[in-house]
Parts: C-alpha cells; sequence; structure tokens
C-alpha cells in the first residue's frame, strides 16, 4: 500500500517536472526563462511568507512562470541570506526578507557568512512595517505621553514585552528608557503573540507589536494603541499617532521588507524585476492585502531602496549600540 | 438555546457537498501523512497553503484542520504497528501499542486507539462549542510561573514513566535538559553550545531528535533481530477488541478525554504532556501497573484520546483569543489572515458561520475518519506483511524527506542520524530514550518561563508559590518526587517495570 503509493507519488512527480520542462522551453525568449524561487527566511504562515505567496502568485501570472516560495528558516535569517548569496546571480534566486538580515546581524554579530552590501544586489523595497506600543484596552492611558506619566506618579518598575533581545521592539523600548528615564523591565518572548498573551493575562503592562497583529487584536476589543513609531502614520491604523507627533524624537525608524538578488545580477533583468514588483504591489488588491497586515506598500526602485539603506544603516547602528544588546 | 441556534447554523455550513468534500479530503490526507513516519501535518499544511488560497475560507481552514486531526488518527497507527510515533504526541502509545502488536493483537490495538480518539474528538468538539469563551480565558491565567511548574511536574512524570532504574531515567532527563539548552538564549540573544554551526543557532530540532532516538534507533536495532521481528509479525490476530478490551479501555478513554481537553487549551506542548499525563494516570490507577509497558490496551486508549482531544481543544485559544498554541494553529492563523480574516475574538461575533461551521465540520470530519478507518485498519495492518527490505528503505527514505523538508537544511539530516545511532547506545545501555525526548522538549520551554517569571519578578522567586495554580502544581511534583523516593514505590515501581 505505502511501497504502491510512493511510486505513484514519484511517477507523478516525474510528469510534473515533465510539464514544467514543456512550458519553460516555450517560454525561453524573455526574463525569467526558467521558474523563479522566492527564499523566505520566516516560517510558513508568519507575515511575511503570506505576503511573498501573495507577491509571488501575482508575478507567476504576470511572468507566466512559476514563482515559488521557499521557506530557509532559522539562525534569524543567516542560512536564507547565504543561501541567495551563494546562488547564480541570474534572477531566479530572490531573498525576500526584512531589515534584521541587512542591519540588526551585521551590527550585532561580529562574524556573518555573508556581506549585506557586497554580496547583494538591492531590488526592490516593498512595504515599511511599523511597530506600535500596546497596552490593555482598560488601561488608564490612551497615549504615549500619558502612559510615561502615569508610570512615573506610580513609581516602581513598568514591564515590556518584545520579541527577542535586539528586535525592533527592545530597540525603541530601551530608547524609551534612555528618554524618558523610566524603570522598564524588558521581558524577552519568541514572537509577538506570547507577550500579548502575558499582557492580557496581567503580567506586562505594555508590549510592542507588528501593525497587523495590532490592527487585529484592535478590532477583537481587547487592547488599545498608545502610540506607533516610524517616520509617519500608516493606512492600517489611520488613527494612531506617531511617537514624534506625540512629543517624542527619535523613534523615525520603521522595519522594511525588501527583495534582494545575487551581487553581479544584471542590471537589466534587476530593473525588470523591480519593475513588476513596483506594479504588483501598486495593484488595488495587493494594497488593501497589505495594509490589512499592517504594511505600508513602497515598491520603488533599486536606487531608492539603496538609498534609504545607506541613510538607515547608521541610525540603526546606533541605536543597537545604546540598547546594549550583544550576540556574543 | 444559542448554543443549538449556532451548532445548527455551522452544520449547515459544514454539510455542504463542496466542504464534505474538502473535509473527507483534509481527514484522509491528514491520516495518510500520519501513516508515513516524517511527514507531520506542519509540513504538509505548509506545503498546501498555496493550494487553499483558491478557495472559499470556510472550505480551506476545514481541509487544514482535518489534515490536522486526520493525523492524530494515523500517527498513531505507525506508532502501534512500527514503534515510529507520526507525531510527537503519538509517543507514549508507542510502548504499549506496539507491544500489542508484537504480541498479535495489533488489530484491536488500533480499533480501540481509533475508537477512543472518535469518542476524544466529539467530546472536545462539544467542549469547544460549550466552553470556548470561558476556556479561552483560562489560558490566560497560565503566566511564566505557571508554566514552570506544570513542566517541573511533566519532568517528574517522565521519570516516573520510565522503565528500569530511577537513576538512568534522571539521567535521561538531565541529558534531555542539555540538549534542549543548544541554541539561542530568548532572554540574553547569546547563542550556547552550537560550535559555530549557523543551522543549530535556534536550537536542535524536536522532529530530528524524536526520529533519530525513536524511529531510526528502531530500525538499526530490528535488523539485528531479525529473527525475532518476522516471527512477531506472522500473526496479525483479529482486528476488533474483545469485550473484555472494551471494558478495560472505556474508562481510561475517558479519563483520557478530559485531561487532554484541559492541556490541549494550554499553550505549547499541550498534546503532547497531554499524552504522557494520560498515561502516567493510568499506571497509577491500574491494579496491576507491571503490565503497562508489556502489551496493556488502557496504555493505548488513555493517550490517544488524550491526544485527540488535545489537538481538537488546541483550537480553543486560536479562536477566541487568535493566539496559536502550536505550530499547526500558527499555520492556521497563515491561513485565515491569507482570506483576510483577522484572528482573534471577533472572529466569533464577525464571522458566525466560519466560526462555527470549522467546529461542525471537526465532529463530522471525526465522524467519517473513524467510520473509514475502522475498515482500513485491515489495510493498515497488511503493511506488517511488507517485506523489511522494501519497507525500511522507505521509511528511511520518508525520515529524510520529512526531516529535511522542515528547514530545507542537510545539517538536520545528519544530526537524525547521529540521534538515532545515539539512541541504538542508549538503548543498549538500558536507558531509555522516553524521558530524554520529554525533557529535550520541556527543558527550553521550563527555562524560558523561569527565567521571565523571575525577571517579571525581580527576582522574587517567591511568585512560584504566590500563585495558586503555580502553588498547586509544585506541592504535586513535590508529593511525585516524595513518592519516587519512598522505599514502599520504589519497590513497586521495581515490580512493576519488571521483565
Amino acid at each position: 500500500m505505502q511501497i504502491k503509493y510512493i511510486r505513484g507519488w514519484a511517477m507523478s512527480l516525474a510528469a510534473g517536472a515533465a510539464l514544467l520542462g514543456l512550458a519553460a522551453a516555450a517560454q525561453a525568449q524573455e526574463f525569467p526563462a526558467k521558474p523563479v524561487k522566492f527564499v523566505v527566511w520566516t516560517a510558513p504562515g508568519g507575515s511575511i511568507d503570506v505576503l511573498s505567496r501573495l507577491i509571488a502568485e501575482k508575478l507567476s501570472q504576470r511572468w507566466k512562470q512559476p514563482v515559488v516560495v521557499e521557506n530557509k528558516p532559522g539562525a534569524s535569517g543567516i542560512l536564507a541570506s547565504e543561501y541567495v548569496a551563494r546562488a547564480p546571480a541570474d534572477g531566479l534566486t530572490l531573498l525576500v526578507t526584512i531589515n534584521t538580515t541587512h542591519i540588526n546581524n551585521p551590527v550585532l554579530q561580529s562574524k556573518l557568512s555573508y556581506d549585506p552590501v557586497k554580496d547583494f544586489e538591492p531590488v526592490s523595497q516593498l512595504a515599511i512595517g511599523s511597530v506600535t506600543l500596546i497596552a490593555p484596552a482598560n488601561h488608564p492611558a490612551n497615549n504615549v505621553a500619558e502612559f510615561v506619566a502615569l508610570a512615573k506618579k506610580k513609581g516602581g518598575g513598568v514591564n515590556y514585552g518584545s520579541w527577542g533581545v535586539g528586535s525592533s521592539a527592545h530597540l525603541f523600548g530601551e530608547l524609551l528608557r534612555q528618554k524618558t528615564g523610566l524603570d522598564l523591565n524588558h521581558i524577552a518572548y519568541k514572537g509577538e503573540m506570547p507577550a500579548i498573551t502575558d499582557m492580557l493575562g496581567g503580567r506586562l503592562d505594555v508590549t510592542f507589536a507588528g501593525g497587523g497583529t495590532t490592527r487585529a487584536q484592535l478590532a477583537g476589543g481587547k487592547i488599545k494603541v498608545l502610540g506607533i513609531t516610524g517616520p509617519r502614520r500608516i493606512s492600517a491604523l489611520p488613527n494612531v499617532a506617531t511617537f514624534a507627533e506625540q512629543g517624542f524624537p527619535g523613534f523615525e525608524l520603521a522595519g522594511w521588507v525588501a527583495v534582494y538578488a545575487p551581487a553581479k545580477t544584471s542590471k537589466g533583468i534587476v530593473r525588470k524585476i523591480s519593475a513588476d514588483l513596483a506594479e504588483v504591489v501598486h495593484s488595488q488588491d495587493v494594497q488593501s492585502r497589505m495594509v490589512e497586515n499592517g504594511f505600508e506598500p513602497v515598491g520603488g526602485t533599486p536606487e531608492q531602496f539603496a538609498t534609504l539603506y545607506r541613510d538607515e544603516f547608521p541610525k540603526w547602528a546606533e541605536l543597537i549600540k545604546a540598547s546594549g544588546a550583544k550576540v556574543e | 438555546m444559542v448554543l443549538a441556534d449556532s451548532l445548527a447554523l455551522g452544520l449547515a455550513a459544514a454539510a455542504t457537498p463542496i466542504n464534505l468534500v474538502y473535509c473527507l479530503t483534509g481527514a484522509l490526507l491528514g491520516t495518510l501523512i500520519g501513516v508515513l513516519p516524517g511527514i507531520g501535518p506542519v509540513a504538509t499544511i505548509a506545503m498546501l497553503l498555496p493550494v487553499t488560497f483558491k478557495l472559499e475560507p470556510l472550505s480551506a481552514l476545514i481541509m487544514l484542520s482535518g489534515i490536522y486531526y486526520g493525523a492524530q488518527y494515523g500517527g498513531s497507527t505507525t506508532a502501534i504497528l512500527m514503534k515510529l510515533p507520526g507525531e510527537a504526541s503519538s509517543v507514549v502509545t508507542a510502548l504499549d501499542g506496539y507491544e500489542m502488536a508484537r504480541r498479535g493483537r495489533a488489530g484491536p490495538a488500533l480499533a480501540v486507539a481509533a475508537l477512543g480518539s472518535f469518542f476524544a474528538g466529539c467530546v472536545a468538539t462539544l467542549l469547544i462549542a460549550v466552553f470556548a469563551v470561558p476556556l479561552g480565558d483560562l489560558a490566560l491565567r497560565f503566566g511564566p510561573a505557571e508554566y514552570f511548574s506544570l513542566m517541573a511536574l511533566g519532568l517528574v512524570a517522565a521519570v516516573v514513566l520510565a522503565r528500569g532504574s530511577v537513576l538512568k531515567a534522571l539521567a535521561m532527563v538531565v541529558l534531555g535538559l542539555l540538549l534542549g539548552l543548544v541554541g539561542t538564549d530568548v532572554n540574553t540573544g547569546f547563542v550556547r553550545y552550537t560550535f559555530g554551526i549557523a543551522e543549530l543557532s535556534d536550537g536542535i530540532g524536536f522532529v530530528v531528535v524524536a526520529m533519530g532516538m525513536f524511529g531510526i534507533a528502531e530500525i538499526l536495532l530490528n535488523l539485528e533481530q531479525r529473527q525475532i521481528r518476522e516471527q512477531a509479525t506472522a500473526t496479525v490476530g483479529r482486528l476488533w477488541p474483545t469485550r473484555g478490551d472494551l471494558r478495560a479501555a472505556w474508562k481510561p478513554t475517558l479519563r483520557g478525554t478530559l485531561l487532554g481537553s484541559v492541556l490541549g487549551i494550554l499553550p505549547g506542548g499541550g498534546a503532547i504532556l497531554a499524552s504522557f499525563a494520560a498515561y502516567t494516570l493510568e499506571k497509577r490507577l491500574a491494579k496491576d501497573p507491571g503490565r503497562f509497558g508489556k502489551g496493556a490496551i488502557e496504555g493505548v486508549a488513555a493517550p490517544e484520546s488524550a491526544n485527540n482531544a488535545g489537538a481538537q481543544t488546541s483550537f480553543i485559544p486560536l479562536l477566541t483569543l487568535g493566539i496559536p498554541s502550536n505550530p499547526v494553529m500558527a499555520l492556521m492563523v497563515g491561513a485565515m489572515t491569507i482570506h483576510g480574516i483577522a484572528p482573534g475574538p471577533q472572529v466569533m461575533t464577525e464571522q458566525p458561520t466560519l466560526f462555527w461551521g470549522l467546529i461542525a465540520s471537526m465532529w463530522l470530519g471525526n465522524l467519517m475518519l473513524v467510520v473509514l478507518n475502522l475498515p482500513l485498519v485491515g489495510v493498515w495492518v497488511k503493511l506488517l506483511s511488507v517485506p523489511y527490505r522494501l519497507l525500511y528503505p522507505a521509511i528511511l527514505l520518508f525520515c529524510c524527506v520529512g526531516v529535511y523538508s522542515l528547514n530545507y537544511n542537510a545539517v538536520d539530516v545528519v544530526l537524525t542520524a547521529v540521534f538515532g545511532l545515539f539512541g541504538v547506545v542508549l538503548i543498549k545501555l538500558g536507558c531509555e530514550p522516553a524521558p530524554l525526548v520529554l525533557a529535550f522538549v520541556l527543558g527550553p520551554m521550563m527555562e524560558e518561563n523561569l527565567r521571565r517569571a523571575m525577571t517579571l519578578s525581580r527576582g522574587d522567586a517567591t511568585v512560584f508559590l504566590t500563585s495558586p495554580i503555580s502553588a498547586g502544581l509544585l506541592v504535586a511534583t513535590a508529593l511525585m518526587l516524595l513518592l519516587i523516593v519512598a522505599p514502599q514505590f520504589r519497590r513497586m515501581r521495581r515490580d512493576a517495570f519488571a521483565e
């Protein structure tokens, strides 16, 4: 029974592969002549994975080629980044990643198996992902200023949650501690959801959360949002004021989702992928999906992304060093 | 009568022809991948996520959850027939189920597992419907201190569960804890015991350890004792359990269901803990604990109903709070967001058809599984007559594919092989791998929660005693420890495990 199943499976795989081969031969003229691979390092089902699959689907319609999402999770994206850095520079293997692999890892880790600049060709910034500060719905404070004032009046410490040492949540928390002098006690979790659970259970005072999660939890009515980090308000949470608007400058950095190709990929291919990505990102349904999941759509040119990276890298580095986070 | 109305709404939504087809597809696919060692529901659901893009949200969720509970049925099948737990939660089923199979009673073991799972599935589905809202709040009451104490209890239970010397079992627990420390420390971000291998920075995978120590090791040991295995498979036995079997199994099924329902709600190792806890409980209650580990039917009925109940009730935190309690539930969150549904408490009120439809489909799915699987038990039993020279390479191949597909890295495959060899050495030394594997799962969670509780209390260790839930669990742990040390119990335990 089992053996028969294996044989049948192998045969259908072989048939599928043959079909793919035929399709590839027919489409050899233009890029991409072969199936394209999106390497994603977050776990299947995570927000980046879901976004990648959505965009992959749209690109494969456009390119008439399969665009396959391959999950290479683990080690803060080091494995996935290294894999793409060593892949052939033909544009068929692309890295969909967030700032962690190209900013946080290089700053935090002395030895890294890839070079975030020399090993990659920036293709496109898909979106920015801002981080919010949230509290239980019955919390007396309604914004960051009220929260800080209340905490100072009450005395004692404040417990806040993050999704790990060196994560943007941790960095913003430490920045808030330094700016306000509050006795903020950092509690690290393995993700944002366990921290929210502990906050709803009354064990944390506040926690940070991504835009999509904040939106979902807000709809459930169990939390309130005190403020959002990043350069400007986001479409997913238009009524939430930024930290800067509330008189807390220094929180303007926002995480991003971007696509990289291996270094030495031809400029023409990079430009084509970037332009197609921008069109997909700007299409109506993709935009609304992104906003629902808390992402602010960007979809610019390779040059725009490269400039942003050069500008932001030193700012993040400073923030990480100031937080005292270390990996080794 | 709100409940009846809601369930009627759910049944109407779930019983449309198209949704029934997806329910059946999911449940059968789940059983299949549960039967095949190495390919678990996480990998399958992940691979099928893109397929659900085009489906209605309800159909997609019905199929995906069918894979999950179907796998619980299937996982026990390989655990019983080949001592290869398809799922972590079937680990304890393998202890007595496989012994039953070796004694020519594979049929009754499979039938009792399926019937117990069905019963547990029905009860748990009803429980979800009745207690969804209040039970969601119970999970919230479990903070770091409570989790730590619960896991301490689990580890002490692992020592009680082990065969052979208490000292060896303790050594296995400690070894498991040490292995669990490999990887990045959540509280400081420091990387421990990785020897510079990036693949190890997230720790050693559970599947790697479990598959190596239970699966590969068993195959290797079997190669050595070929003669004995051939004899054991010669007789398969009747399919249906005897009246005596049913009489022995119904109470453990009931207790396992209750225990599993409660433990399944808790985030983390709910279903795994449930099956271990149910097995331990049965052994404690048994008049003659000596039969456990040697083919006791209670040792199959209790953990099987517990893990299925746990698998079902783990939907409660997801559906009521939007909080995934295990990797499968995390994938369900992903599936929901793909369809533009934000998981959380609002799903119940804003999308009643989806919420109740999914719940009703679970009951329908469980019914289909038991109706289809009991006749199919015969087919699974036939697997035993497949010659090992074909079966072993096939299993090894599937193990490799399964392990590789977790993270797409070859280091995991190599590690699985290493743990396989290690498992053989341990068994030769008379050490049980089960406590090691449990400690390996619970260790990292336990450390995380211990240190989190201490950070939250700012270094005040009394938090573990001031919380009533935590204090109660610690008292239970202490009593169990005393029992192990007590000379009377030691004698009893020695008799129980006497070969």
